[in-house]
């Protein structure tokens, strides 16, 4: 978490973002390229709504408890108390409140906990 | 088509509001990633995928492989794929060119902005879409560049919870999507599974995790499927009697 400003190296730079794009683009082109010659499976539909949701807690969930041995799951751990605060702004309040409370409730446990 | 290049404009200008701080974010911890102000610019500009840039820049700072970057950007994509279904059918006159054009600017925001009007299919409708398409590109990139500017500008901005802006962001992405009964069995088996594979190398876990995920929602669906189907048969056994002793 402390290695800031470890310069990304060019040409890792180009091959991360050549791959992100031709992997979004294939995806949002995919269809549209057919147009209309095929339709989708009203199934496959259904079970797509799944990826954001899956997707996202998992990656919330390891950011948060950290991995491997180093995993800290307690309310000691700054960074689960500032979630749950994040995910009750959440549920009345847009994005940037999300971000905001969450940073700053992150900085007063850490504050207050450490 | 200058009317339909406004009206374009108009309805995707409130979310241009929304995006903003979310490119404004995403700029600033591309720069904790260890991007320069000139390449994060120019990832917002090409790219153009909010939600897999974010998770994108969190496997760049744990030195994952490019093949999990990609894996992990198709899986967080594809439900890009039913918005390419959907916008197919209306677009399907329109020569290649234009049509991929189209596709690349597909993002969740220009597809709920524009599928109204797209759908009705009056003649010229590529305007419509294309200036929703470009007022959200070139709002999507200034703020990103914004924020990549005040990122490198304070380069101790790591040290005030920065990471978890990213985590916050995902928190108030995923909250509101996650209403059924299916969605939070799908959430938590994800979840679970991540931290349990959090030690596999290139965040392999990760993609493990939300195959596993899917496949559970998708086997809730069923069992609720079966459940109501189940509960529909129940209540027309319960009212046959009836209607015969009315008989």
């Amino acid at each position: 978490m402390e290695q800031v400003h470890s310069q990304l190296d060019m040409n890792n730079f180009l091959l991360i973002t050549l791959v992100m794009v031709l992997a979004t683009f294939i995806i949002r082109f995919s269809v549209i390229c057919m147009a209309g010659s095929f339709d989708m499976p009203e199934r496959l539909k259904k079970t797509l709504r799944f990826v954001p949701v899956t997707v996202l807690p998992a990656i919330i969930a390891v950011e948060i408890l950290g991995s491997g041995s180093n995993m800290e799951f307690n309310l000691h751990n700054p960074k689960v108390l500032a979630a749950i605060v994040c995910t009750l702004v959440s549920l009345r309040f847009n994005l940037i409140w999300v971000v905001v409370s969450g940073i700053v409730s992150l900085l007063f446990f850490q504050h207050f906990l450490c | 088509m200058n009317t339909l290049i406004k009206g374009g404009l108009k309805a995707i200008f409130p979310l241009c509001i929304g995006a903003f701080p979310f490119s404004f974010i995403v700029g600033a911890i591309s720069i904790n990633a260890g991007m320069t102000l000139m390449q994060s610019t120019f990832w917002s500009f090409t790219v153009f995928a909010g939600s897999s840039q974010m998770v994108a820049l969190g496997l760049i700072q744990s030195s994952a492989s490019i093949l999990v970057i990609m894996i992990t950007t198709f899986i967080i994509n594809l439900r890009h794929l039913l918005y390419s279904a959907s916008l197919s059918e209306h677009i399907k006159d329109y020569p290649m060119h234009i049509r991929a054009l189209m596709a690349y600017g597909l993002t969740d925001e220009v597809y709920a902005a524009t599928i109204g009007e797209v759908k009705q299919e009056k003649a010229g409708r590529h305007w419509f879409y294309l200036a929703a398409m470009m007022g959200f590109w070139m709002n999507w990139v200034f703020a990103n560049f914004l924020g990549a500017l005040v990122g490198s500008s304070f380069p101790e901005i790591a040290h005030y919870g920065l990471d978890f802006a990213m985590v916050a962001a995902f928190i108030a992405i995923v909250i509101p999507q996650v209403k059924s009964r299916e969605c939070i069995v799908a959430a938590i088996v994800a979840s679970v599974t991540g931290i349990l594979l959090s030690g596999l190398p290139y965040s392999l876990g990760l993609v493990v995790a939300a195959i596993t995920g899917v496949y559970a929602g998708y086997r809730m669906d069923i069992s609720t499927e079966r459940m109501a189907a189940q509960a529909k048969q129940d209540t027309e056994v319960q009212s046959l009697p009836a209607v015969h002793s009315e008989a």
